[in-house]
């Protein structure tokens, strides 16, 4: 049973992924088309924009989101694909733990970034 | 009966000659790639991986790289200078492909694994029914809107 | 040989212009490029050619069996009922997994390529070890689970089931076993640990069954590493079934029982006893035979 509920949270990161990424990637590569629609402001990666998301809750909220389920959704499938090359014991073994270790490795460096840039946006 | 087995004579165990060698026949990882001719979800299936594990490599190095933001104004503005060489561009223009391929394939897959998508059981009768050529119509409308959208995001990154 | 020839004769006679194709036909001949596999000499697969004269409706089997019959008899080949019921001779044809008996020689074109099938090991020539993907099969419990263990001892009556509960499972209950879709699958091919689109279509095939409570049971077996969450809807399995069993559709039906539990919670009961006997004294009687 285990193994389904691994499953079912790797579909339901899909799911938020598709709402989460899109908005992120919208804002970061449809810059000229929405700006044209006059839904954001030009120069999206200038610092005073980026400094400005990172003192926005909203934005906060939705990047710590973005890099919990990116990294689960990621991880997981990259799981799946070395057990179907090494399928030894012990080979799961060692893959299980580094995937593990490198996802919380990565959450925490990431959550880190974001928790100072909300004081630096603060500061701003 | 029981007299003609006391009648045998007790053969000795044959030393059994070592069994033949089986040749192992798993196509590997090219069976991945490329396995003859398969319809289109077949080679979907390959590029989705592809696209994946490409996005899983990339999310670290984002992280790292956005990072530099909490060093100030200069070292970000230094940053996204390095990053403006072509080279970055046609690599951030990547990422953007294989987000839009991996979604909209996934939505597919998403519901093809919950089974909304694929239809109910029929009698197989010749030519036989396939689930995935029922579910042919949503590929073919969700592939053509992944083109469109990365055909804008290509136009997008090279008037930047 | 001999009725053969009589019969092409009598051919001639009625319509010269027949004969002519007919004649043309069989002296058409096809280049058969053959895997051979000797155990005790072979460390791989090598190629060998032989040249076999074609007749109209000839199966990649027939063509086989020929040059077994004329040219070399050391080939080694499995095949039985030779008419897609029993599952023996399922081959790698022109980089496709088929049962050699259902392809035609006709579709193929000039040269034909039959190797074993690949993600199986090979025993001899065209011999591929079937025995794992039989052990899957195996390991989902293929066979109707019940509580009422009185009642499958020594079964009294019929269970209850309508023709359109029948048809949630039907569809999978044609599978030969003769393990194309393990062929085609690409997860075989790296993973031997991958019970495999046969067994795990097999195992909605017993879920989806009415009469049937064992998907606990099955969902232990199945929602494991290397189980049913190793299927990422390729869909290649599905083409390659040689009876219409769309592999790739009940393993995405199984999936969404796992989530959703099955459509039925309780197995079918049996059916009443009858109430009463239809009157057979009355029924008029058929009249002596006359010879």
């Amino acid at each position: 049973m285990r193994e389904t509920r691994l499953w079912q949270l790797h579909l339901f990161s899909a799911l938020a992924l598709i709402v989460l990424l899109s908005l992120h990637m919208g804002v970061q590569h449809y810059e000229k088309i929405l700006t044209g629609l006059g839904l954001v402001g030009e120069n999206v990666r200038d610092f005073a924009s980026v400094a400005g998301r990172a003192g926005s809750a909203w934005w906060n909220v939705l990047y710590v989101l973005l890099l919990g389920f990116a990294l689960y959704h990621g991880l997981y499938g990259t799981r799946r694909i070395l057990h179907e090359v090494w399928y030894s014991r012990r080979a799961t073994r060692v893959i299980d733990t580094l995937v593990v270790v490198f996802g919380l490795a990565v959450f925490i460096y990431g959550l880190w970034g974001i928790l100072q840039a909300t004081r630096m946006g603060g500061a701003l | 009966m029981a007299s003609r087995l006391e009648t045998q004579a007790p053969q000795a165990p044959q030393a059994h000659p070592a069994r033949p060698q089986r040749l192992p026949n798993r196509l590997g990882l090219k069976g991945w790639v490329y396995a003859g001719r398969y319809p289109v979800e077949r080679y979907l299936y390959i590029l989705h991986r592809v696209a994946g594990l490409g996005l899983v490599l990339y999310l670290p190095l984002h992280v790292w790289v956005t990072s530099s933001r909490l060093q100030g104004p200069e070292v970000w503005a230094r940053t996204m200078a390095a990053l403006s060489s072509p080279l970055f561009r046609f690599g951030e223009f990547l990422v953007l492909a294989a987000f839009v391929f991996h979604a909209l394939n996934g939505i597919r897959l998403l519901l093809g694994h919950l089974g909304f998508t694929l239809g109910r059981p029929a009698e197989p009768v010749y030519p036989y029914p396939i689930a995935l050529r029922r579910q042919r119509p949503l590929t073919v409308v969700l592939m053509m809107v992944a083109a469109v959208s990365i055909a804008v995001g290509l136009w997008e990154i090279v008037v930047r | 040989m001999a009725s053969t020839s009589s019969r092409s004769t009598a051919v001639a006679e009625a319509n010269p212009a027949q004969a002519e194709a007919a004649g043309a036909a069989a002296a058409a001949t096809i280049t058969v490029r053959v895997a051979r596999f000797d155990p005790e000499k072979d460390k791989a697969l090598r190629w060998q050619e032989f040249s076999v004269p074609t007749a109209p409706g000839m199966t990649v089997l027939d063509a086989l069996v020929s040059i077994k019959e004329h040219q070399d008899g050391s080939l080694a080949f499995r095949s039985s009922c030779r008419m897609g019921v029993c599952g023996s001779c399922g081959m790698y044809v022109n980089g496709k997994p088929r049962l050699a008996c259902q392809t035609q020689v006709g579709e193929l074109g000039q040269v034909i390529e039959v190797a074993p099938l690949p993600n199986h090991d090979v025993i001899k020539d065209l011999v591929p070890d079937l025995s794992r993907t039989f052990e899957h099969h195996r390991a989902i419990k293929p066979y109707i689970i019940r509580d009422d263990e009185a009642e499958m001892a020594s079964p009294t009556r019929e269970f209850r089931q309508t023709p359109e509960e029948m048809e949630r499972y039907l569809q999978f209950a044609y599978c030969l076993k003769c393990s194309l879709c393990v062929a085609a699958c690409p997860t075989a091919a790296t993973d031997p640990l991958f019970l495999g689109p046969q067994a795990l279509a097999q195992a909605y095939r017993y879920t989806a069954d009415t009469r049937d409570c064992g998907w606990q049971e099955r969902f232990d077996v199945i929602a494991t590493d290397h189980g049913i969450f190793n299927c990422h809807l390729a869909g290649a399995c599905s083409e390659a079934c040689p009876k219409g069993v769309d592999p790739a559709l009940g393993i995405q039906l199984m999936k969404r029982t796992l989530v959703k539990g099955p459509a039925h919670r309780a197995p079918a009961p049996i059916v009443e006893e009858p109430k009463s006997v239809i009157d057979e004294s009355k029924r008029p009687q058929a009249p002596p035979p006359t010879v």
